[in-house]
């Protein structure tokens, strides 16, 4: 290796400035071990947070879980639906006053056994009464 | 395994896979250690960028398009960036945390000459504007070519030319001044 002088006016190329770089790049820092466990730890939380979106993503249509998902957020509209007609035609938003029984409109509850199955006018649009 | 490309890694660890984010650690975060150290002048604060740089890559790998961008490459620009706002934050000034050298030649004067080269050019590349900082790294240091350099940093190969041209004499023009300490030999 050709000596370098570490003089950084000296003609060609980047002059003395290589000496520099040089002596830099020998001095490469390594990451250190607490470093990478860091760096993996923030993996493993990315990967947490991925992991719904995966599965959805992994799952059939019509799968067991994407049914479940697709009957909470029904049961989610249901409900807004019912708070917004009780509210329209009971005066329930005027008076605001008595609690508010989104079965009483819809006709429908959660079984108490098993909070998946649902009976009535929700459960009959889901097709999955405790019936069967 | 070894082989494995980037592309294929990173849509493996969005598959759940955690070896392929070791693999893709030991892979980058090393060199984006490097560029940040480099921009920075500590250790303390290229860690934390090292740190938000992977973060951030391990977060876009769900969306990452294969053959759209090298994954080395959209690591120097978000590493880049993470310097020059965190250099921009806190006014560019040097805080005398130089990280010293630690060399392996073999004589304890050669040792120390490129100790105090290596340092010396630390002090230097903290002396020049960011961009340009961020340029002769990737350019000087890291090896990239000019068009690399270009890509990393966003801009055109030409004005990649001359950020790394301005930036090396801007570093000349520093070093020019510390001939006695830094013991030239020409």
């Amino acid at each position: 290796m050709a000596r370098l002088t570490g003089n950084p006016d000296e003609d060609g190329g980047l002059g003395g400035l290589e000496a520099y770089f040089e002596a830099e790049r020998a001095d490469a820092p390594r990451l250190s071990a607490g470093m990478r466990q860091a760096i993996l730890r923030d993996a493993d939380a990315a990967l947490r947070e991925m992991a719904p979106s995966r599965t959805e993503a992994r799952e059939p249509a019509g799968s067991a879980s994407k049914q479940r998902s697709f009957r909470s957020r029904l049961r989610l509209a249901l409900v807004f639906a019912g708070s917004a007609a009780a509210g329209l035609g009971t005066g329930y938003a005027v008076a605001g006053s008595e609690a508010f029984d989104p079965g009483t409109i819809l006709g429908g509850y959660e079984s108490a056994a098993d909070p998946d199955v649902f009976t009535g006018v929700e459960g009959m649009l889901l097709g999955d009464t405790a019936d069967g | 395994m070894i082989g494995q490309n980037d592309d294929d890694l990173l849509a493996r660890f969005a598959d759940g896979d955690r070896q392929a984010a070791a693999m893709l650690m030991e892979r980058h975060a090393p060199k984006v250690f490097r560029l940040a150290r480099s921009m920075l002048g500590n250790d303390a604060d290229a860690e934390d960028v090292a740190q938000e740089a992977m973060m951030r890559l391990w977060r876009q790998a769900p969306n990452w398009q294969p053959g759209r961008a090298k994954a080395s490459t959209w690591l120097w620009r978000v590493t880049a960036n993470l310097c020059i706002d965190r250099n921009r934050n806190r006014n560019s000034a040097p805080d005398g945390r130089i990280a010293e050298a630690a060399s392996e030649l073999p004589t304890a004067e050669e040792r120390m000459i490129a100790s105090d080269r290596a340092a010396a050019l630390r002090r230097a590349l903290l002396g020049i504007p960011a961009r340009q900082r961020a340029a002769v790294v990737l350019r000087h240091l890291e090896g990239l070519s000019n068009p690399e350099v270009a890509s990393a940093l966003g801009v055109s190969v030409e004005a990649a030319e001359s950020l790394v041209s301005r930036g090396v004499r801007g570093l000349r023009r520093q070093l020019l001044g510390r001939r006695e300490e830094l013991r030239w030999q020409g």
